[in-house]
């Protein structure tokens, strides 16, 4: 008994000096790891609409399964000049996410960030296919865009994000119309 | 403590004790990883430097830590060295904590890490110990940086994304798959089984 006590202690001491290492380690690096993260988050939103301050909006998400997230482009005078859209999007071999920006009330520019399709497929025609919803304004245009050759069912998760994130703009928040 | 011990250590994590192609350890690492070269190399280097700390603190602590709870012990020490490793490269080299990021924390449960703190840094005084974690990295660090090699060159046609194939190469999609990469491990491991069992031949031929 008195052993086991010892050994739990003697590990014990271990741990907590492991853990005081680690808090240290963790006071110096938290602040560039927020940083980093905050920089490559935006980085994505960026490449979409340009360079703006982006704030997170609260908005009714219900009909729209696709859309993950919905941030505000706000200029130095603080006025909203556009949105940008992360969705997700199931496709040929898991979900699909892209962020879609839309600036009066037309998509700027889509860019997949992140899929599990195969690989090596359709990539030579990515650029092409995604530059094809630059200017589109209605929903129902997103989704009649060329499919890229060989991967009808990863352009279709694409297409139908793209609309909902166009509907979305006209019918919820009301983007490209006079304020 | 001599400097032919030093280096006898240092050699033989790289040659006679090859973790990957003598001892046939860290094998999760081995084949999930290597489909790339740049991936072989910053895995490598990444274990080496836990590999150097950890048998360096373990042997350091060695008469501190009771024999029934080494293994705990050994965890602990590992696991936050790894971490360490892990959280600064994530605030200082963030491009290439992108490309490793997952990999970092399987160092963790890298089986020659722990096979290392227990054979070796246990028995053993720091410096050597240190000594032996380098080796034993360096000796990984080429053995999976020579397999990821051969597997980026048959299945993508490159080394470190040039090009070395020529254009009517047609890439072996198999061997960047993890099927592949386990037919390319055996096929590694006896070229160089054989090789060795060649030279150890020649040399008693030559006594």
């Amino acid at each position: 008994m008195r052993e086991t006590v010892k050994l739990g202690v003697r590990l014990m001491l271990f741990a907590l000096v492991a853990g005081l290492l680690l808090a240290a380690v963790n006071a110096v690096t938290e602040g560039p790891i927020a940083r980093n993260a905050q920089q490559s988050a935006d980085a994505a939103r960026v490449a979409v609409i340009g360079e703006y301050a982006f704030s997170p909006v609260e908005t009714d998400l219900r009909g729209y399964d696709a859309i993950r997230s919905v941030y505000a482009a706000q200029d130095d005078a603080g006025q909203t000049v556009g949105y940008v859209y992360e969705l997700s999007s199931r496709g040929y071999a898991g979900d699909i996410t892209l962020s879609v920006g839309v600036k009066d009330g037309a998509v700027s520019a889509v860019s997949v960030s992140g899929h599990t399709e195969t690989k090596g497929l359709g990539t030579a025609d990515e650029e092409p296919f995604l530059a094809r919803f630059a200017g589109l304004s209605q929903a129902d245009e997103a989704l009649r865009v060329d499919a890229m050759s060989g991967a009808t069912v990863s352009s279709n998760a694409v297409k139908s994000a793209v609309s909902q994130a166009l509907s979305h703009a006209r019918d919820v928040l009301g983007a490209g119309e006079v304020e | 403590m001599d400097v032919k011990a030093l280096k006898k250590t240092l050699l033989n994590g790289i040659f006679n004790e090859n973790p990957t192609f003598r001892l046939v350890l860290g094998m999760c690492p081995t084949l999930s990883i290597t489909y790339q070269a740049s991936n072989g190399i910053g895995m490598g280097l990444a274990t080496t430097f836990v590999l150097v700390f950890s048998n360096l603190v373990i042997s350091l602590l060695r008469n501190l830590i009771p024999e029934k709870i080494r293994i705990p012990a050994f965890i602990v020490i590992i696991a936050t060295f790894v971490t360490v490793v892990e959280m600064v490269m994530q605030a200082f080299l963030p491009s290439l904590y992108d490309t490793l990021g997952v990999f970092i924390s399987l160092i963790v449960v890298n089986c020659i890490i722990f096979a290392r703190a227990e054979a070796f840094a246990f028995k053993n005084p720091p410096l050597l110990s240190a000594m032996d974690g380098l080796g034993m990295g360096l000796g990984f660090t080429m053995a999976i940086t020579l397999l990821s090699c051969i597997r980026e060159l048959l299945g993508s046609g490159t080394i470190f994304g040039a090009r070395f194939m020529p254009e009517w190469f047609e890439p072996m999609a198999i061997a960047v798959q993890p099927a592949g990469g386990f037919i390319l491990l055996g096929l590694t491991l006896a070229a160089v089984t054989a090789l060795s069992v060649r030279a150890q031949k020649r040399k008693e031929a030559a006594k």
